[in-house]
């Protein structure tokens, strides 16, 4: 992973010392609040429904044990004893005292992490695909190019006050789990006649106008990627909309403008840009990639032919394989996803003693490296099959070893009404109620792969409009009301979720879930056509009909 | 605003004199372009409506003055980076508008040089020293702030 030199040190130094500064002036009375929030906000500190929250970003989703044991600590230490690992790949602290903020954030220097850019209309933390550099569907590591793009993107003079905040998503696999089409730009990794570069989709977005991203560039040049980037984000900060915060995304000026005319206005300024200062040097990539090289993975084939034995003997170890582990490139290795989705537990949440005990596994058994994925959970990109059951029942011991990984109770899901000043209804509660109404693994199993996902508002921070199961919590007449998308998704065939009719009140939400799920069930082929393979095949109809009723003749 | 503080801009790292107007760039031109005024484009102004204006001539300007409604309008930030980097425009950029303390470093760094602050607080800001940062981590300007390169990664900039 990416080490801070001494420039970096002293680059988020003295970004810690300006907001102590900051906050001794707010504290002592010399700003007023509403001159503190732009200040605090280029710091990730947010005034919440009950408090203010800490936003700190780990880069790329990327950290190793040293890092995640200072998140323990400052769960432990400042805020109530957890965190909440976030879709955009940040961890968030919900209850930390302001004056505590400028220590926390000192704290997190000395690990090499920051919170600058989780918060404002800037280029917000990068992300990309949790099983970066591990994954057997790879084509290259995009983390690389995700370092790169965070440096260039700090406190970039240019870019800090854009119409609307701007996220960058990067993939360097076949399958697509870091979602780009559905982000500002999203970067495909491709390689073209031996070279190496990007597809580039650019406003792709959620919200309450959600849209999948155009294609503005089948190639580019790895070498142009900041040149390129920078032309995109100056006709974006030129021409954007800012008389309506919620027409001012990139994904509206695509819109309005249509892709042709501004990938014209895109290509003519990358063309002034080409070949000059933001080209990136040889040397300078090869010098960021060498901080990503893979750790030594020795061949372990013996103890991999061994796991089918071990899965043998413990049913719930092979539950937790199938679900919770995923091809590696070495055949003697797997990529695992420790679940933070435990049953009737907050979707993301994670107290500070398993965040320790995570990172005392990822440090024996997982060389070293986390990962957080968009989705909420935490992974181990490199562990020996021969390690997996040690990983398992470690993983027991702290609570962690729930094998729901891609199925129902895998939910993703925004604060909510609980935490959210935003919000009109509860997200959290229809999580956990939903976790139970589908806690018995076997049914679970049989299910197989559904992708739901809640949002507590429109913002749709929980991206419900790509989950092949999409809540959408609203307010109406001083009540919640839940709308059901299906049909979501936000992968490689990434597609925005129909809404299926009217909204449904919390108490009779679950039972709507388990028509949904049952109407699938009974409509499906054969066992491996999954949930969005049969909506995909059948349509909304049918669900429609289960959830409603039948359709009135027409006379 | 006090009628003193109306006399002065912020330029080189101290408050001078405020030796001229600011027009609308249209009457700039029809006004025969006296030498007091300068040609002030508003936010939602491109570029190009000034190089349309000048046929072309920005060398002819000694002075462009960029407006930011609101602290939060970056565009002006875009126009300043790109008359220095691509139109090469030497003469003096003029920021007005929302000048706020929390803006001034990044508006150094695209290559404004002078500042209309009228904000108490900038200007107290202003006035005491070391308020830029001095490591960046992409290239700007070319602005006022001599930057150098050096560092191991070719985006790195030190003032």
């Amino acid at each position: 992973m990416y080490r801070y030199d001494e420039f970096d040190h002293a680059f988020v130094q003295a970004r810690v010392e300006e907001y102590s500064e900051q906050v001794e002036r707010r504290m002592a009375g010399h700003i007023t609040e509403d001159q503190f929030k732009p200040l605090r906000l280029m710091n990730g500190v947010y005034l919440q429904l009950h408090a203010y929250m800490l936003r700190v970003a780990i880069p790329y989703g990327t950290l190793d044990s040293r890092q995640m044991r200072k998140l323990a600590h400052i769960a432990r230490t400042y805020d109530k004893g957890y965190g909440h690992f976030t879709t955009r790949q940040n961890i968030q602290f919900n209850w930390p005292a302001l004056t505590d903020t400028p220590q926390i954030l000192k704290e997190l220097a000395e690990v090499e992490m920051h919170a600058l850019q989780t918060s404002g209309n800037c280029i917000r933390n990068v992300t990309s695909d949790h099983f970066a550099g591990a994954a057997a569907d790879e084509l290259t590591d995009p983390r690389p190019w995700c370092e790169i793009l965070r440096q260039w993107s700090s406190i970039h003079p240019e870019f800090t006050y854009l119409p609307r905040k701007f996220k960058i998503a990067v993939s360097g696999a076949a399958h697509d789990r870091a979602a780009v089409r559905v982000h500002d730009i999203g970067l495909q990794m491709r390689q073209q006649n031996g070279r190496l570069g990007f597809e580039v989709f650019v406003g792709g977005g959620l919200g309450r106008t959600p849209m999948i991203g155009k294609c503005v560039r089948e190639f580019l040049p790895a070498e142009d990627l900041l040149a390129y980037t920078t032309a995109i984000l100056r006709a974006y900060n030129l021409n954007g909309r800012r008389d309506n915060k919620y027409k001012a995304r990139i994904k509206i000026l695509v819109h309005e403008t249509g892709i042709d005319a501004l990938r014209g206005q895109i290509e003519a300024e990358f063309e002034r840009l080409r070949g000059g200062d933001l080209t990136l040097p040889a040397d300078d990539v090869e010098a960021i990639h060498a901080y990503f090289q893979a750790p030594d993975l020795p061949d372990r084939s013996e103890e991999a032919i061994a796991l089918l034995a071990q899965m043998d003997a413990d049913a719930a170890f092979a539950a937790w394989v199938r679900q919770n582990t995923s091809a590696h490139r070495h055949p003697d290795y797997s990529c695992v996803t420790i679940s933070l989705k435990g049953i009737g537990d907050a979707p993301g949440d994670a107290s500070a003693e398993q965040m320790d005990a995570v990172a005392a596994i990822a440090e024996r058994f997982g060389h070293d490296e986390l990962r957080i994925s968009h989705e909420q959970n935490i992974a181990l990109p490199h562990v020996a099959k021969g390690d997996l059951k040690s990983v398992f029942d470690g993983l027991v011991e702290c609570g962690l070893a729930t094998a729901n990984v891609g199925l129902i109770s895998d939910i993703i899901a925004c604060p909510g009404l609980d935490y959210c000043a935003l919000a009109n209804a509860r997200s959290i509660p229809v999580a956990q109620d939903i976790a139970r109404r589908f806690a018995d693994p076997a049914r679970a199993e049989e299910i197989g792969p559904v992708k739901l996902k809640i949002s507590g508002c429109i913002n749709a921070c929980g991206h419900h409009h790509v989950g092949h199961i999409g809540i959408l919590g609203v307010e109406k007449k001083g009540t919640e009301l839940f709308q059901i998308t299906l049909g979501g998704s936000a992968d490689e065939h990434t597609s925005i979720g129909e809404i299926v009719g009217r909204g449904f009140e919390y108490d009779q939400l679950i039972d709507a879930i388990e028509t949904v799920i049952d109407t699938y069930l009974e409509l499906r082929t054969e066992r491996a056509e999954t949930f969005l393979d049969t909506y995909r095949r059948v349509g909304a109809q049918p669900f429609k009909h289960a959830l409603y009723g039948a359709p009135k003749e027409v006379a | 605003m006090s009628d003193a503080q109306a006399m002065t801009v912020w330029k080189a790292g101290k408050f001078v004199e405020r030796d001229f107007d600011l027009v609308p760039v249209d009457d700039y031109v029809t006004s025969g372009r006296p030498a007091s005024a300068v040609p002030k484009l508003l936010a939602g102004e491109g570029v190009d409506v000034l190089i349309d204006a000048v046929e072309g001539d920005l060398s002819s300007l000694a002075a462009i003055a960029l407006d930011f409604p609101s602290f939060a309008d970056g565009r002006s930030y875009s126009k300043a980076q790109l008359l220095r980097s691509e139109h090469a425009y030497q003469g003096e950029l003029i920021a007005v508008g929302d000048v706020l303390p929390d803006q001034v470093a990044l508006m150094l760094r695209v290559g404004f040089d002078v500042l209309e602050a009228t904000h108490p607080v900038t200007r107290t800001r202003l006035a005491e020293a070391g308020h830029e940062t001095t490591l960046h981590t992409q290239i700007a300007g070319t602005s006022s702030v001599k930057e150098t390169s050096g560092e191991r990664f070719s985006w790195r900039r030190t003032a």
